[in-house]
């Protein structure tokens, strides 16, 4: 979706436009519930924060003003960021939210249906700081740009390429020690 | 680079493959359902409605900041408590003329620098501590002998007044301890009232414990909160003054004893020689009256008449007698009278003497303690304008991260 439709479509929901909320959810929904099952490993807890973050984000939509510093898509994963510091810290679990999760056998055994390219990039994202799995999650399965990252996480747009590069060279870092 | 784009390649497949799409239409109803239906687009809430709370903090700010500025105006109108100065007037000051530092110091020096008695005789203040002529304390310069001091007595007889302010957050009970320390450096409180406001002690204390006490002073509350004044005065001028006096009235006393031993001596002598004549003359009338007792007619009145004469001489020296014990008394009278009036001026003099030594042994000193509110304490720690900073600083921060929320809107 580019960002013209986007700002349409935003425009259209802003005036109650429920199809056109539609179109943004069909378009939207697939990035945000993969980083939050990605985020979260828990498919019933990703569709509660999916569920509160398009709530949220409908709830605050009339004051939203598109811009082109300012796309809707990135301002929906800073929602759905928050939903889940809120969810964490309301469990207590925060720290999971920086926890490095270890690739484990079962995660290998339940995803026996991915490729082995799939496999190979979750060992090596599994390997690599919270981070640097964040901005990988916000650059390939979010796809936003690295200034929308920039606005998400709330830091220069200049660090944010630092950051994804030095993430890419450790990740081909972890294959040719694998190979 | 092929390497570069296989990663690439390889992360873009496993963001594709992580995108899950949902077939459940029931949260997607639920949510599309929330949205109201609207003919019109809401305009969005006026920012000057979300901006009331770094304009709240602004104004907070400012208040705070006049209220403190105000606030440690007047207690800058007293002089400032990180300082100690010394104020010493003696040998030293008027032997080698005041120092660079108490010329700074003391405003009359630098008026009339020429002035050769005020170079000899006027006091020198030494300051420990801040070197701000704006804070600095003006003791009133004690009253100083204009006799001229010999370059040679170096002798020193230093008259010590102490003076200190102790600010602090707990008057009535500094004033206490201070009160206690006093008594335990073998010292005296002539006087003393406290309050939880301020509190103010009169004491004398033994010259020798005078350092000590001041590091038990310091040690007792900080030394940003002490102002420290020490007046410092040899009483050499008064000493020579002392010495002179006894020296004159001692050699006055010599004097008159020696007169009165000279007078005693004189009127002895001329007594016996009196006494010498009126014997002679009695011997005389005697002698004559036995020749006249013996003579004949013819004879006796030759004879009448020398004895009549002989009477007459010795008449005059019971009178010369007389008038001699009577100058005699006076005069010893009045000697006497002279001597003890010097006797008493002596023991006048030597009662001064060891009042100025008990004075040289002893520092009379006093301590005003004053309450300071928490804006004066924080003040002591962080200079004026830090504080106007921080505050600024954080309102300025406040609102970057409030106007932040604003434009993303995020709750």
């Amino acid at each position: 979706m580019n960002s013209e439709l986007e700002q349409t479509l935003v425009k259209q929901a802003q005036a109650g436009d429920r199809q056109a909320l539609g179109k943004l959810w069909d378009v939207l929904t697939p990035k945000l519930f993969g980083y939050l099952v990605n985020v979260t490993k828990n498919h019933a807890l990703s569709e509660d924060l999916l569920q509160s973050t398009w709530l949220k984000a409908i709830e605050a939509l009339p004051r939203f003003q598109h811009c082109n510093s300012s796309k809707f898509s990135a301002w929906l994963f800073a929602i759905t960021r928050n939903e889940c510091k809120l969810h964490w810290r309301k469990t207590k679990n925060e720290n999971h939210y920086i926890e490095k999760r270890s690739f484990t056998e079962t995660d290998a055994n339940s995803a026996h249906n991915k490729t082995n390219d799939i496999i190979l990039v979750e060992q090596l994202l599994s390997k690599l700081s919270e981070d640097d799995q964040e901005i990988i999650r916000l650059r390939y399965i979010a796809d936003l740009s690295v200034n929308d990252i920039a606005r998400v996480l709330n830091i220069n747009f200049v660090t944010v390429r630092v950051r994804l590069h030095r993430a890419i060279n450790r990740a081909r870092a972890q294959i040719n020690s694998n190979s | 680079m092929n390497q570069n784009n296989s990663i690439q390649n390889l992360l873009s497949e496993w963001g594709k493959s992580q995108r899950l799409t949902r077939n459940d239409q029931t949260i997607k109803n639920s949510v599309l359902n929330s949205l109201p239906v609207n003919t019109s687009s809401q305009p969005p809430p006026s920012r000057t409605k979300k901006l009331w709370l770094p304009l709240g903090a602004i104004t907070t700010a400012i208040f705070v900041i006049v209220a403190y500025g105000l606030t440690m105006n007047s207690a800058r109108y007293s002089s400032h408590p990180n300082d100690t100065y010394n104020y010493s007037v003696g040998e030293e000051s008027k032997n080698k003329g005041l120092s660079s530092e108490s010329r700074n110091l003391n405003p009359s020096a630098d008026k009339k620098p020429s002035s050769s008695a005020l170079e000899q005789a006027a006091p020198s203040v030494e300051s420990h501590g801040s070197n701000n002529s704006d804070d600095v304390f003006y003791p009133t310069p004690p009253p100083y002998g204009e006799a001229e001091i010999p370059v040679t007595d170096t002798r020193q007889f230093l008259k010590t007044d102490y003076s200190s302010t102790v600010k602090t957050r707990h008057a009535q009970e500094i004033t206490s301890r201070i009160q206690t320390m006093v008594r335990g450096y073998d010292g005296r409180i002539d006087s003393a009232n406290s309050s939880e406001k301020q509190g103010y002690i009169e004491f004398v204390i033994p010259t020798e414990k005078l350092e000590s006490f001041r590091i038990e002073l310091k040690q007792l509350v900080d030394a940003r909160f002490t102002l420290e004044q020490t007046y410092t005065e040899n009483l050499l001028p008064q000493k020579q003054v002392i010495e002179e006096s006894m020296e004159s009235s001692k050699a006055r006393l010599t004097e008159l004893t020696a007169q009165r031993d000279q007078l005693t001596a004189s009127h002895n002598q001329t007594v016996a020689s009196l006494e010498s004549k009126i014997s002679a003359s009695n011997r005389k009338v005697a002698n004559f009256q036995a020749q006249w007792n013996k003579a004949s007619a013819e004879e006796r009145p030759a004879l009448e008449s020398q004895i009549s004469q002989t009477q007459k001489d010795r008449a005059s020296l019971n009178n010369q007698l007389t008038n001699e014990n009577n100058n005699f008394s006076y005069k010893l009278s009045g000697l006497n009278t002279q001597i003890d009036v010097v006797e008493k001026n002596i023991k006048s003099i030597e009662k001064q003497d060891t009042e100025l030594l008990n004075t040289v042994a002893t520092v009379k000193g006093n301590i005003t303690v004053t309450g300071i509110n928490i804006w004066q304490f924080i003040g002591f720690y962080l200079p004026d304008y830090w504080l106007a900073y921080i505050l600024l600083i954080a309102v300025i921060s406040a609102y970057l991260i409030y106007r932040n929320r604003i434009t993303w809107e995020i709750k």
